[in-house]
Protein backbone atom coordinates (compact mmCIF):
# COMPACT_ATOMS: atom_id res chain seq x y z
CA UNK A 1 0.00 0.00 0.00
CA UNK A 2 1.10 3.49 0.94
CA UNK A 3 5.29 3.86 1.39
CA UNK A 4 6.17 5.17 4.63
CA UNK A 5 5.75 8.70 5.37
CA UNK A 6 8.99 9.89 6.17
CA UNK A 7 10.98 8.49 3.55
CA UNK A 8 8.76 9.48 1.12
CA UNK A 9 9.55 12.91 2.42
CA UNK A 10 13.26 12.82 2.54
CA UNK A 11 13.60 10.99 -0.97
CA UNK A 12 11.27 13.93 -2.47
CA UNK A 13 14.05 16.07 -0.72
CA UNK A 14 11.15 17.75 0.81
CA UNK A 15 12.00 20.06 4.16
CA UNK A 16 13.86 18.17 7.21
CA UNK A 17 10.75 19.43 9.28
CA UNK A 18 8.43 17.89 6.94
CA UNK A 19 10.35 14.65 7.13
CA UNK A 20 10.46 15.01 11.02
CA UNK A 21 6.46 15.87 11.17
CA UNK A 22 5.49 12.60 9.28
CA UNK A 23 7.92 10.67 11.06
CA UNK A 24 6.38 11.88 14.36
CA UNK A 25 2.69 11.50 13.30
CA UNK A 26 3.03 8.11 12.30
CA UNK A 27 4.97 7.26 15.42
CA UNK A 28 2.11 9.56 17.59
CA UNK A 29 -0.57 7.12 16.11
CA UNK A 30 1.34 3.83 16.72
CA UNK A 31 1.73 4.78 20.31
CA UNK A 32 -2.17 5.95 20.67
CA UNK A 33 -3.17 2.72 18.86
CA UNK A 34 -1.35 0.66 20.92
CA UNK A 35 -2.05 1.95 23.91
CA UNK A 36 -6.05 1.86 23.32
CA UNK A 37 -5.39 -1.96 22.07
CA UNK A 38 -3.48 -2.52 25.42
CA UNK A 39 -6.24 -1.42 27.35
CA UNK A 40 -8.99 -3.04 25.85
CA UNK A 41 -7.75 -6.53 26.07
CA UNK A 42 -6.80 -5.87 29.69
CA UNK A 43 -10.42 -4.52 30.34
CA UNK A 44 -11.42 -7.99 28.85
CA UNK A 45 -8.95 -9.47 31.28
CA UNK A 46 -10.77 -7.77 34.37
CA UNK A 47 -13.70 -8.85 33.01
CA UNK A 48 -13.82 -12.25 33.58
CA UNK A 49 -12.68 -14.83 36.26
CA UNK A 50 -10.73 -16.78 37.44
CA UNK A 51 -6.95 -15.36 37.35
CA UNK A 52 -5.97 -18.23 35.27
CA UNK A 53 -7.88 -17.61 31.95
CA UNK A 54 -7.85 -13.75 32.68
CA UNK A 55 -4.11 -14.14 32.58
CA UNK A 56 -4.69 -15.21 29.13
CA UNK A 57 -5.68 -11.97 27.84
CA UNK A 58 -2.17 -10.52 29.21
CA UNK A 59 -0.24 -12.18 26.82
CA UNK A 60 -2.85 -10.62 23.92
CA UNK A 61 -1.15 -9.57 21.04
CA UNK A 62 -2.35 -6.22 21.65
CA UNK A 63 0.39 -4.16 20.34
CA UNK A 64 0.91 -6.76 17.81
CA UNK A 65 -2.30 -5.85 16.17
CA UNK A 66 -2.05 -2.11 16.47
CA UNK A 67 1.16 -1.89 15.20
CA UNK A 68 1.01 -4.49 12.48
CA UNK A 69 -2.38 -3.05 10.91
CA UNK A 70 -0.33 0.86 11.27
CA UNK A 71 2.32 -0.92 9.06
CA UNK A 72 -0.29 -2.38 6.70
CA UNK A 73 -1.31 0.88 6.36
CA UNK A 74 1.42 3.40 5.89
CA UNK A 75 3.81 0.47 4.47
CA UNK A 76 2.21 -2.58 2.80
CA UNK A 77 2.00 -6.00 3.41
CA UNK A 78 5.25 -7.71 2.83
CA UNK A 79 6.75 -5.72 5.67
CA UNK A 80 3.83 -7.21 8.00
CA UNK A 81 5.11 -10.72 7.25
CA UNK A 82 8.52 -9.77 7.67
CA UNK A 83 7.76 -8.29 11.07
CA UNK A 84 5.51 -11.58 11.73
CA UNK A 85 8.79 -13.62 11.39
CA UNK A 86 10.06 -11.57 14.10
CA UNK A 87 7.74 -11.74 16.28
CA UNK A 88 7.56 -15.13 16.19
CA UNK A 89 10.93 -14.97 18.20
CA UNK A 90 9.55 -12.15 20.61
CA UNK A 91 6.62 -14.62 21.31
CA UNK A 92 9.17 -17.65 21.85
CA UNK A 93 10.53 -15.25 24.94
CA UNK A 94 7.10 -14.31 26.06
CA UNK A 95 6.45 -17.87 26.76
CA UNK A 96 9.95 -17.96 28.65
CA UNK A 97 8.72 -14.64 30.66
CA UNK A 98 5.70 -15.69 31.58
CA UNK A 99 7.08 -19.24 32.80
CA UNK A 100 9.82 -17.71 34.89
CA UNK A 101 7.52 -14.85 36.08
CA UNK A 102 5.08 -17.08 38.00
CA UNK A 103 8.42 -18.29 40.47
CA UNK A 104 10.02 -14.90 40.05
CA UNK A 105 6.60 -12.70 41.57
CA UNK A 106 6.20 -15.25 43.76
CA UNK A 107 9.81 -14.79 45.73
CA UNK A 108 10.61 -11.32 44.68
CA UNK A 109 7.12 -9.77 44.57
CA UNK A 110 5.27 -8.37 41.11
CA UNK A 111 7.89 -5.40 40.14
CA UNK A 112 11.13 -7.00 41.24
CA UNK A 113 9.47 -10.66 39.55
CA UNK A 114 8.47 -8.68 36.62
CA UNK A 115 12.43 -6.70 36.17
CA UNK A 116 13.87 -10.18 36.82
CA UNK A 117 11.76 -12.05 34.39
CA UNK A 118 12.32 -8.80 31.31
CA UNK A 119 16.09 -10.23 31.50
CA UNK A 120 14.96 -13.52 30.44
CA UNK A 121 12.67 -12.20 27.98
CA UNK A 122 15.65 -10.33 26.67
CA UNK A 123 18.38 -12.83 26.59
CA UNK A 124 15.17 -15.58 24.68
CA UNK A 125 15.07 -12.96 22.11
CA UNK A 126 18.23 -12.19 21.64
CA UNK A 127 18.98 -15.89 20.65
CA UNK A 128 16.33 -16.48 18.45
CA UNK A 129 16.42 -13.13 16.24
CA UNK A 130 20.20 -14.71 16.15
CA UNK A 131 18.85 -18.04 15.25
CA UNK A 132 16.81 -16.11 12.38
CA UNK A 133 19.66 -14.17 11.16
CA UNK A 134 21.64 -17.86 10.68
CA UNK A 135 18.54 -19.84 9.37
CA UNK A 136 17.91 -17.19 6.72
CA UNK B 1 -14.94 -28.21 36.40
CA UNK B 2 -15.43 -26.84 40.16
CA UNK B 3 -16.73 -23.28 40.79
CA UNK B 4 -13.65 -21.58 41.67
CA UNK B 5 -12.66 -22.66 37.94
CA UNK B 6 -15.40 -21.86 36.17
CA UNK B 7 -14.83 -19.14 33.34
CA UNK B 8 -17.47 -16.30 34.08
CA UNK B 9 -17.57 -12.06 32.67
CA UNK B 10 -17.96 -10.28 35.52
CA UNK B 11 -19.20 -6.78 33.89
CA UNK B 12 -18.79 -5.51 37.64
CA UNK B 13 -15.73 -5.98 38.08
CA UNK B 14 -15.21 -3.07 35.67
CA UNK B 15 -16.13 -0.50 38.61
CA UNK B 16 -13.28 -1.60 40.28
CA UNK B 17 -10.87 -0.57 37.73
CA UNK B 18 -9.31 2.77 38.44
CA UNK B 19 -8.00 5.43 36.28
CA UNK B 20 -4.95 5.08 37.02
CA UNK B 21 -5.08 1.42 36.33
CA UNK B 22 -6.03 2.21 32.49
CA UNK B 23 -3.39 5.25 32.54
CA UNK B 24 -0.72 2.55 34.03
CA UNK B 25 -1.77 0.32 30.99
CA UNK B 26 -2.24 2.69 28.21
CA UNK B 27 1.21 4.43 28.89
CA UNK B 28 3.09 0.80 28.98
CA UNK B 29 1.45 -0.15 25.72
CA UNK B 30 1.85 3.04 23.74
CA UNK B 31 5.58 3.39 24.81
CA UNK B 32 6.37 -0.44 23.46
CA UNK B 33 4.18 0.53 20.48
CA UNK B 34 6.47 3.61 19.80
CA UNK B 35 9.73 1.70 20.35
CA UNK B 36 8.37 -1.15 17.96
CA UNK B 37 7.84 1.05 15.42
CA UNK B 38 11.65 3.33 15.69
CA UNK B 39 12.98 0.12 16.17
CA UNK B 40 11.47 -1.16 13.37
CA UNK B 41 12.28 1.65 11.33
CA UNK B 42 16.15 2.43 12.18
CA UNK B 43 17.39 -1.80 12.58
CA UNK B 44 14.04 -3.31 9.93
CA UNK B 45 10.87 -5.06 10.52
CA UNK B 46 12.39 -8.29 11.20
CA UNK B 47 14.03 -6.61 14.79
CA UNK B 48 11.01 -4.74 14.66
CA UNK B 49 8.49 -7.38 15.09
CA UNK B 50 10.49 -9.30 17.92
CA UNK B 51 8.95 -5.87 20.42
CA UNK B 52 5.42 -6.49 18.56
CA UNK B 53 5.58 -9.49 21.78
CA UNK B 54 7.10 -7.36 24.27
CA UNK B 55 4.95 -8.49 27.46
CA UNK B 56 3.55 -5.07 28.00
CA UNK B 57 -0.42 -6.18 29.42
CA UNK B 58 1.52 -8.50 32.03
CA UNK B 59 4.06 -5.97 33.07
CA UNK B 60 0.97 -3.41 33.40
CA UNK B 61 -1.23 -6.13 35.10
CA UNK B 62 1.30 -7.38 37.64
CA UNK B 63 2.17 -4.99 39.20
CA UNK B 64 -1.73 -3.46 39.29
CA UNK B 65 -2.71 -6.76 41.00
CA UNK B 66 0.24 -6.72 43.43
CA UNK B 67 -0.63 -3.22 44.42
CA UNK B 68 -4.39 -3.75 44.55
CA UNK B 69 -4.60 -7.18 46.49
CA UNK B 70 -1.39 -6.63 48.41
CA UNK B 71 -1.07 -10.54 47.32
CA UNK B 72 1.31 -12.16 45.50
CA UNK B 73 -0.15 -15.22 45.15
CA UNK B 74 -3.39 -13.52 42.28
CA UNK B 75 -0.45 -12.04 40.70
CA UNK B 76 1.18 -15.44 40.25
CA UNK B 77 -1.64 -17.30 39.09
CA UNK B 78 -2.10 -14.41 36.48
CA UNK B 79 1.14 -15.56 34.63
CA UNK B 80 0.13 -18.70 35.38
CA UNK B 81 -2.36 -17.96 32.42
CA UNK B 82 -0.19 -15.85 30.44
CA UNK B 83 1.86 -18.58 29.69
CA UNK B 84 -1.12 -20.30 27.43
CA UNK B 85 -1.59 -16.74 26.58
CA UNK B 86 2.01 -17.29 24.82
CA UNK B 87 1.55 -20.28 23.23
CA UNK B 88 -1.65 -18.40 21.47
CA UNK B 89 0.43 -15.35 20.86
CA UNK B 90 3.29 -17.59 18.72
CA UNK B 91 0.56 -19.12 16.86
CA UNK B 92 -0.50 -15.67 15.74
CA UNK B 93 2.88 -14.75 14.61
CA UNK B 94 3.27 -17.86 13.04
CA UNK B 95 -0.38 -17.63 11.20
CA UNK B 96 0.21 -14.03 10.12
CA UNK B 97 4.14 -15.05 8.41
CA UNK B 98 2.83 -17.69 6.40
CA UNK B 99 -0.51 -16.59 4.99
CA UNK B 100 0.56 -13.00 5.13
CA UNK B 101 2.49 -13.60 1.54
CA UNK B 102 -0.46 -15.85 0.15
CA UNK B 103 -3.65 -13.97 1.13
CA UNK B 104 -4.79 -10.41 2.06
CA UNK B 105 -2.42 -9.30 4.84
CA UNK B 106 -6.15 -8.16 6.70
CA UNK B 107 -7.15 -11.50 6.89
CA UNK B 108 -4.22 -13.00 7.59
CA UNK B 109 -4.48 -10.37 10.80
CA UNK B 110 -7.71 -11.65 11.86
CA UNK B 111 -6.75 -15.15 11.06
CA UNK B 112 -4.11 -14.67 13.48
CA UNK B 113 -6.10 -13.35 16.07
CA UNK B 114 -8.62 -16.27 15.77
CA UNK B 115 -6.09 -18.52 16.19
CA UNK B 116 -4.58 -17.01 19.27
CA UNK B 117 -8.15 -17.03 21.10
CA UNK B 118 -8.79 -20.85 19.77
CA UNK B 119 -4.93 -21.72 20.31
CA UNK B 120 -5.27 -20.06 24.38
CA UNK B 121 -8.87 -21.21 25.40
CA UNK B 122 -7.77 -25.24 23.82
CA UNK B 123 -5.09 -25.06 25.97
CA UNK B 124 -6.43 -23.18 29.14
CA UNK B 125 -9.01 -26.23 29.20
CA UNK B 126 -6.66 -29.05 28.68
CA UNK B 127 -4.09 -27.78 31.43
CA UNK B 128 -7.23 -27.08 34.16
CA UNK B 129 -9.41 -29.69 32.94
CA UNK B 130 -6.14 -32.15 33.75
CA UNK B 131 -5.45 -30.69 36.95
CA UNK B 132 -9.54 -30.94 37.74
CA UNK B 133 -9.15 -34.55 36.73
CA UNK B 134 -5.63 -34.97 38.66
CA UNK B 135 -7.36 -33.31 41.84
CA UNK B 136 -10.45 -35.47 41.48
CA UNK B 137 -8.39 -39.13 41.48
CA UNK B 138 -7.04 -37.89 44.41
CA UNK B 139 -9.85 -37.10 46.52
CA UNK B 140 -11.28 -40.88 45.78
Amino acid sequence: MGPYLGTVEREAGGGLWEAGLSQWLVLSTRGLCGGLFVMVFALIGELVTPKQFAGVFSAAPAVALAGMSLTLLFQGGPQVTESALGMIAGSVAMIAYCASAVPLVTRLGAVGGTTAALGVWIAVAAACRALITVAG
Amino acid sequence: MTPSRKIRIQPSRLKKVTRRDMVTRFVFGAAISVVAGLIGHYRGPVTGGVFLAFPAILAATLTLIEHEEHDRVPAAQDARGAVLGAFGMTAYAACVWTLGSRIPTWIALVAGLVVWAVVSAALYFLVWGLRRDRRGRHRR
